[in-house]
């Protein structure tokens, strides 16, 4: 190996066994995308792979199509034994301090089932300019599939919560990338107000099935509207926190945005950043998929999903003149609280030539997607533009 | 510009997923199956290969993939500040000052930030056939 390369790598001891270090490429897992099908992969050690938004046009997104982000590396399929799975629930704010198995959760506490958007809060991060650190997501680090689980209320109420308590943390089975068991890869968490919700799950199906290995099979958290990096997959433990929690990828510059506006390329101090909660209203077309020929004149469908963290949406409009005028989209009421919902418009392309289909969601607060990049912040975070797509238009 | 061959690594993943006949990889429908390369180069071509790439080999591939740096741009202070990063809160081991600045003036260097203003065009892998793409003669549908 040294020879090929003409010099030892570094640390070489921390490649994954398998790894062929010249091909610079490779990972714990030979199928590192198992059971994902049409991913763009942005890094495959750890592996990170986003869905083009022509495949995200269910309604319900099937489990192949559900992006992958990861910190850390997964925890190998064959080292999780589900049989013996655990949920420990502990921190300060604790009243019992218990440990749960997967079986136990399933048995004592009901289970819900809620559809729930999760998205990346770097999602759309390849579009600021100066450029941003971290994994360059364009539109497909979203999705919405359809979770099972028991609420993470339930289990903390068993516990006992005292009233002191400001935030829940998580844990997980993922490995830091040094190799050092003493690191963890991320340990994020919520405020006690989004842990209490109806649909914050502690999720052990997606669709009717297993969560998916990448997806954080056995056990996840999900906290759907909020950053995906709160929805901690793998889960072994909870921590009720007097404080608001303090684990990797919690403080600095992670998941945060500056607290006022800054101009492109400001350097902002940690102490003036503040933590991303609900995600900004946005929407994506998922029909036609863009760069299609559509025939000149003719009516054709198109359709996408909107979303907004917290909220509702009211409205979406789409315009093919490049915002010179916009048209109402129908829009679909969501299956529940805090899942995307369905939009549909019908277009006219008039004359041969190209044109683009921009959407703008607007939610119950009257807030609505730019159509130009919004707010520069150092990490590159919430990037809800409009989304465009490109369609010919031929007699 | 020469390059690293990354044909060798698409080899060797092509050979070990080859015994997954019938697996969920090998479900695609036409219009999927470039984009279902599991290990296609994800956009981001490959690692140039000029003065300081072999020490980018020696030393910063071995706790993550090169696509973690080779999709991003930055200025020399960026770069720095990365491996800045990496070592205060990732357990990156110290650099010899020398290496660290040949590094840090490899990718500056290679992958150099461009001024994107607020919207760029989309990619081109999005884009219709285009009638009139330069170098087509008049009346061509682009493809």
């Amino acid at each position: 190996m040294a020879a090929a390369i003409g010099a030892p790598i570094v640390f070489g001891d921390r490649l994954p066994a398998g790894v062929v270090p010249l091909a610079l490429s490779g990972g714990q897992d030979p199928r590192p995308l198992a059971g994902k099908r049409g991913l763009r992969v942005l890094n495959d050690r750890p592996i990170n792979a986003e869905t083009p938004a022509h495949l995200l046009d269910d309604d319900v997104t099937p489990a192949a199509r559900l992006f992958v982000r990861n910190n850390g590396h997964p925890p190998a399929l064959a080292d999780i034994d589900v049989a013996k799975w655990t949920l420990e629930v502990g921190g300060e704010c604790v009243r019992e301090a218990r440990t749960f198995s997967l079986a136990e959760l399933k048995e004592r506490f009901a289970s819900h089932t809620y559809q729930l958007t999760i998205e990346c809060a770097g999602n759309g991060r390849s579009e600021f300019s100066p450029p941003a650190t971290g994994h360059q997501w364009t539109t497909g680090a979203v999705g919405c599939p359809r979770w099972t689980g028991v609420r993470l209320r339930d289990v903390l109420e068993e516990c006992g919560v005292r009233d002191d308590a400001v935030y829940v943390g998580y844990y997980g089975a993922d490995t830091h990338l040094s190799g050092d068991p003493g690191k963890d890869p991320i340990s994020r968490g919520v405020p006690m107000q989004k842990a209490l919700e109806d649909e914050t799950l502690l999720a052990f199906a997606m669709n009717g099935e297993d969560l998916p290995l990448l997806n954080g099979h056995p056990l996840r958290l999900v906290c759907g509207g909020w950053p995906a990096s709160t929805s901690g997959k793998w889960l072994q433990k909870i921590v009720v926190r007097d404080r608001v929690h303090d684990g990797a990828k919690m403080t600095g510059k992670a998941y945060r945005v500056p607290e006022r506006p800054v101009a492109p390329g400001s350097k902002v101090p940690d102490e003036d950043m503040r933590i991303i909660e609900a995600m900004p209203v946005k929407s994506l077309v998922t029909f036609p998929k863009s760069g299609a020929t559509l025939e000149t004149g003719a009516e054709h469908e198109v359709r996408g999903h909107a979303w907004v963290g917290d909220g509702r949406i009211d409205a979406v409009h789409v315009s093919v003149d490049f915002g010179s005028t916009w048209q109402v989209a129908a829009v679909e009421p969501p299956p529940n609280r805090l899942a995307w919902q369905r939009w549909r418009a019908r277009i006219r392309l008039p004359k041969d030539g190209y044109y683009e289909v921009w959407a703008r969601a607007t939610d119950d607060q009257g807030r609505s997607q730019p159509m130009v990049v919004p707010g520069w912040n150092p990490k590159g975070y919430l990037n809800n533009a409009c989304h465009r797509i490109a369609v010919l238009a031929q007699s | 510009m020469r390059q690293y061959p990354w044909s060798l690594a698409t080899m060797l993943l092509a050979a070990s997923c080859g015994g997954a006949a019938g697996s969920e990889l090998e479900v695609a429908t036409a219009d999927e199956v470039v984009a279902d390369a599991p290990m296609d180069d994800g956009g981001f071509g490959d690692l140039v290969t000029a003065p300081g790439s072999e020490l980018v080999v020696q030393h910063c591939i071995a706790c993550h993939g090169p696509r973690q740096f080779l999709q991003q741009r930055g200025s020399r202070d960026t770069w720095r500040g990365l491996i800045r990063w990496m070592q205060r809160d990732h357990g990156m081991p110290q650099l010899d000052e020398a290496v660290e600045d040949r590094i840090v003036d490899y990718l500056a260097a290679h992958y150099a930030p461009e001024d994107a203003g607020r919207r760029r065009a989309l990619a081109p892998d999005l884009m219709p056939p285009n009638p009139y793409a330069p170098g087509l003669g008049a009346g061509s549908t682009g493809r």
